[in-house]
């Protein structure tokens, strides 16, 4: 069972990463927004894990704050990339 | 090591599969609206099958609650953010792959399309349609 977790959350780090790597890189800001929302889904997945893990269900009230901050993110800066083409 | 243990162990397998589908998704997409369709359906499943392994593991009323709160949360809010973010993505002229056939906002929505006059622009045309019907 722990194992299990261990190695499911290496996998997600790893998974973090190739994320990262598209933000580092994105020819365009769409793309680097676009890994950014993806990389908070993955620490909503890694907190998720974690309470599994220790569990302490406490932990679980974190990702539901993480989830409502990687929407208000995304639609924040799609907000933002839109108000540079108008007015 | 139970039945119920076995159960979340492969929830948990299977969730962090499809987190790692839509990164790999990410990276090898070529376009940045076809790495929103890669990356948005696949991590709400990833999420959705570790959510509930969660709820499993706990079986109380409280675990599950928060958790398919988080899901139901996911599942309204991820369409949203796509829409909008692949909607100021083609305002700003990211430039699409050119393997993408169908663009069926060009005619809606033009260089000098400005978002807050639309609902003007429908109004005006809605009027003419009525003075022709007149």
């Amino acid at each position: 069972m722990t194992a299990a977790l261990d190695g499911a959350a290496l996998a997600l780090v790893l998974s973090k990463a190739l994320c990262l790597w598209r933000l580092f890189r994105g020819p365009s800001l769409p793309d680097r927004v676009v890994a950014l929302d993806q990389i908070s889904m993955h620490v909503v997945a890694l907190v998720a894990l974690y309470t599994i893990r220790t569990g302490q269900l406490v932990f679980l009230d974190a990702a539901v704050v993480a989830a409502l901050l990687s929407f208000l993110t995304t639609v924040a800066f799609a907000r933002y990339l839109e108000q540079g083409i108008e007015r | 090591m139970s039945a119920n243990d076995l159960l979340v162990m492969g929830l948990v397998v299977a969730g962090t599969f499809f987190m790692l589908v839509a990164a790999v998704g990410l990276n090898r997409m070529p376009d940045v609206y076809l790495r929103m369709h890669g990356a948005a359906k696949s991590t709400t499943l990833g999420i959705t099958a570790i959510l509930m392994a969660v709820g499993l593991h706990f079986g109380t009323s409280a675990a599950y609650t928060r958790a398919v709160l988080v899901v139901l949360f996911f599942f309204l809010t991820t369409p949203v953010g796509t829409h909008v973010l692949a909607r100021a993505a083609y305002l700003t002229g990211v430039p699409r792959w050119p393997g993408t056939v169908p663009d069926e906002m060009a005619d809606q929505v033009g260089p000098g399309h400005r978002p807050g006059g639309s609902r003007a622009g429908s109004a005006a045309a809605r009027a003419s349609g009525r003075e022709r019907r007149a």
